[in-house]
């Protein structure tokens, strides 16, 4: 008679799983995952007693490899084992430790050699997701061996990590809306892409496509006139419309009206031309404005000052809502005085737009909104009226334009 | 629906709390980088080149400006007064009232800042020129003639000059003279306070009565303007500033001046302030504010913003209050601007 087979470590956790809730496959809902630690528990496994001296060195090195990947690991005690499967091992291993992962270092002898498998599990659906089985001489030049097979399954679970489990394949077909009548709507980018229609009346319903729930769809969508989008969706299991974001108009021309600190009784107006698409621009803009005090003594004084420069707008993507852009170059600045005893009626002075910045906000219509700064440097001209330096005034040390622009 | 009519409300009434506060004052709406003062500007003169062309040198510089009114026969003679030294020259500019055209010069080792114009001329430190043919003749021999102070009191060519002539910081003589000058018909030392305090006396003129404006040298260094009614109280005994017997002058300040830039007009006396980060402004004070005794300031009229450069200087204001002058030591010009309240 043959005496009773000890409850298998296995057993004992799968006991112990019965009590865990079945992982619900589908959708982005994931079997319990609020549950689970992210660690991995590791534990030898040997299949016959001459296995064992090779089976701790293989978890420990399996421990160390996993660890200096980057998981949390946990040891766990190993045993005897040639009935239950690793999957079964590692989904025990998993429920007992509430552990995400879980790593089997096994170990037998295949007549006077020395066979071992190392595998991590991941127990949001007991999928396999690093393995590497090899075999050797039962010696001490097997060691190094196990010690590159734990390191190869230690790179490649890493680099699983992240991974979720396949949702439940969609069973309807895609629906899009979109604001841009007649943008083409593709699935996926570049030239690998396939198309998937045009929009009519705001909507599209996309041919069935076999995609699965909770899976990132990516959608391009591109129209003449706009820089082309690309959006990334996770659709579930219910019939939902997909919102395309608005696409951002291409502008090759921009006309701007604002005020300025230090002008407010006036009004700035900018040109710009793009040499390069809502990139790379150059200007002109002209601002007109009263110098007054509002007290009786006060007769008006009128500027007018002419800018000419470049810009170029800088790190944000050209379909950003909010973007800056950086100019320079030069202006002059006419000045025009009434009283009749002064000589003088007509001044002139010219400044070099050492640096502005402008902040912008665009809209994905026509509109956009700016704030500009801007540090002028006086050249100090006989002719003018400002001295030599940078240009100063009594509030803030820089001039502040803001006002709204328009594209096309 | 609701929800987004209510964020719009509150958007809007945000933007015009803050466009409120940021227009609630005038000096938001004035502020420019041009110079503040530039539209009060009436007219200006290329003074370096008048001083250069005058042998006064590249470093000349412009200690004085003064607007001389003066009338004979229906014409008028006045003219704007500038002292200048320079290649170790005293020099009387005269200039013209409107455009500030260069009218004549004049070269003599006891011109000194303080000029006025008087009953039979333009008087410059210890001498007077004639407005009509710029002949000279001696002023009284005073003893501080840096710093005395002469105005007139009456129509030309008639009229009656006075003068204070401080002996040191704690006193000064009082005087009067006749229409042709010579021997004072009045005079009398008078301490600018009972406390034997110290002052920069700064200014004298016929405005708000008879009246006089001194600095204390005592942080924290505020003026002081006292009101004569007639000129017997002018040349009557007693302190100037802190006078409590009869007769009691109409008493102005303390005010807060600085840099000793501090004049008497018509419309109150007007002082410069520094303040903090580019706020230095010319603040006009009201006459007959303000408390000696205890301490309370007088009470400021209006002000605007001056630049705090090096490059500005405020140099005179008019006695009437109509002009006040400015020199550019950047550009060498000299500006003639009109006061903000009239």
């Amino acid at each position: 008679m043959k005496p009773s087979r000890p409850p298998t470590l296995a057993s004992m956790l799968l006991i112990s799983a019965a009590f865990l809730p079945i992982a619900e496959v589908g959708a982005q809902e994931t079997p319990a995952n609020t549950e689970l630690q992210p660690l991995v528990a590791v534990v030898p496994v040997w299949t016959t007693q001459d296995a064992e001296p090779f089976a701790t060195p293989l978890a420990s090195a399996l421990l160390r490899e996993l660890a200096a990947a980057g998981f949390k690991t946990e040891a766990r005690s190993g045993a005897q084992n040639d009935t239950d499967s690793d999957s079964a091992l590692a989904a025990a291993l998993s429920s007992g430790a509430k552990a995400r992962w879980a790593a089997v270092a096994r170990c037998e002898m295949d007549g006077r050699r020395l066979v071992w498998r190392a595998s991590v599990y991941d127990a949001l659906d007991g999928a396999l997701i690093a393995s590497d089985s090899q075999g050797a001489f039962p010696g001490l030049s097997a060691l190094p061996l196990l010690e590159r097979s734990a390191a190869s399954v230690a790179r490649e679970a890493w680099g699983q990590r992240g991974r979720v489990i396949p949702g439940e394949p969609l069973e309807y077909r895609l629906r899009f809306r979109s604001r841009n009548e007649g943008a083409t709507v593709a699935f996926g980018t570049g030239e690998g892409g396939r198309e998937a229609g045009i929009i009519e009346g705001g909507e599209l319903l996309a041919p069935f496509t076999a995609f699965r729930a909770g899976e990132p769809v990516v959608v391009t969508v591109r129209q003449d006139g706009y820089w082309p989008r690309t959006s990334l969706f996770r659709p579930g299991t219910e019939d939902k419309v997909l919102e395309l974001p608005r696409l951002m108009p291409r502008a090759s021309r921009m006309v701007s009206l604002g005020i300025s600190t230090t002008r407010l009784l006036g009004a700035q107006a900018e040109y710009r031309h793009f040499l390069s698409d809502d990139a790379v621009f150059l200007r002109a803009a002209d601002s007109l404005w009263l110098q007054y005090t509002f007290t009786p003594g006060s007769i008006p004084v009128l500027h007018n000052e002419v800018r000419l420069g470049a810009g170029a707008y800088l790190f944000l993507p050209r379909d950003s809502r909010f973007r800056m852009a950086v100019m320079t170059g030069f202006s002059g600045i006419l000045t025009l005085t009434f009283p009749g005893d002064l000589a003088d009626k007509l001044y002139f002075d010219a400044t070099f737009d050492a640096f502005s910045l402008s902040l912008e906000w665009h809209t994905p219509g026509t509109w956009m909104f700016f704030l500009e700064q801007r540090y002028p440097y006086s050249l100090g001209l006989d002719s003018g009226l400002l001295a030599r330096g940078w240009v100063q005034n009594d509030g803030p040390p820089m001039i502040l334009t803001a006002g709204v622009m328009k594209r096309w | 629906m609701v929800t987004n009519t209510l964020r719009r409300r509150a958007a809007a009434a945000a933007l015009a709390l803050f466009c409120a506060g940021f227009l609630s004052t005038c000096d938001f709406l004035t502020s420019d980088i041009f110079p503040s003062w530039f539209s009060y500007v009436e007219a200006r003169v290329d003074l370096r080149s008048i001083l250069k062309a005058q042998g006064l040198g590249d470093l000349a510089t412009v200690e004085a400006v003064e607007f001389a009114y003066w009338n004979q026969g229906g014409i008028d003679y006045s003219k704007v007064l500038v002292f200048a030294v320079g290649n170790g020259t005293n020099k009387l500019i005269l200039l013209d009232p409107h455009n500030l055209r260069f009218i004549y010069a004049e070269t003599n080792s006891v011109f000194s800042r303080s000029m006025a114009s008087t009953t039979i001329g333009f008087l410059c430190g210890k001498q007077i020129m004639s407005p009509i043919n710029f002949s000279l003749s001696a002023a009284p021999d005073w003893s501080n003639p840096d710093r005395v102070r002469v105005f007139r009191v009456g129509i030309d060519p008639s009229g009656t000059n006075y003068s204070v002539d401080p002996n040191s910081s704690q006193q000064g003589r009082f005087e009067e003279y006749p229409n042709a000058w010579g021997t004072s018909t009045s005079s009398v030392i008078r301490d600018f306070d009972a406390l034997a305090g110290m002052y920069n006396f700064l200014d004298a003129e016929n405005v708000n009565g008879y009246s006089v404006l001194g600095q204390r040298d005592l942080y924290p260094y505020m003026g002081f303007a006292s009101s004569f009614a007639s000129s017997a109280d002018f040349t009557s005994s007693g302190t100037v500033f802190d006078k409590t017997t009869i007769p009691i002058p109409v008493k102005t300040g303390p005010f807060r001046m600085d840099e000793g830039l501090a004049w008497l007009t018509s419309g109150g006396p007007v002082a410069f302030v520094r303040g903090n980060r580019n706020t230095n402004r010319l603040v006009r004070y009201r006459w007959g504010t303000g408390d000696f005794t205890n301490g309370t300031q007088a009470e400021s009229v209006d002000d605007i913003p001056f630049e705090d450069t090096d490059e500005y200087r405020v140099l005179s204001f008019d006695a009437s209050g109509t002009w006040w002058f400015v020199f550019d030591r950047r550009t060498g010009y000299l500006y003639k601007l009109r006061t903000w309240w009239r």
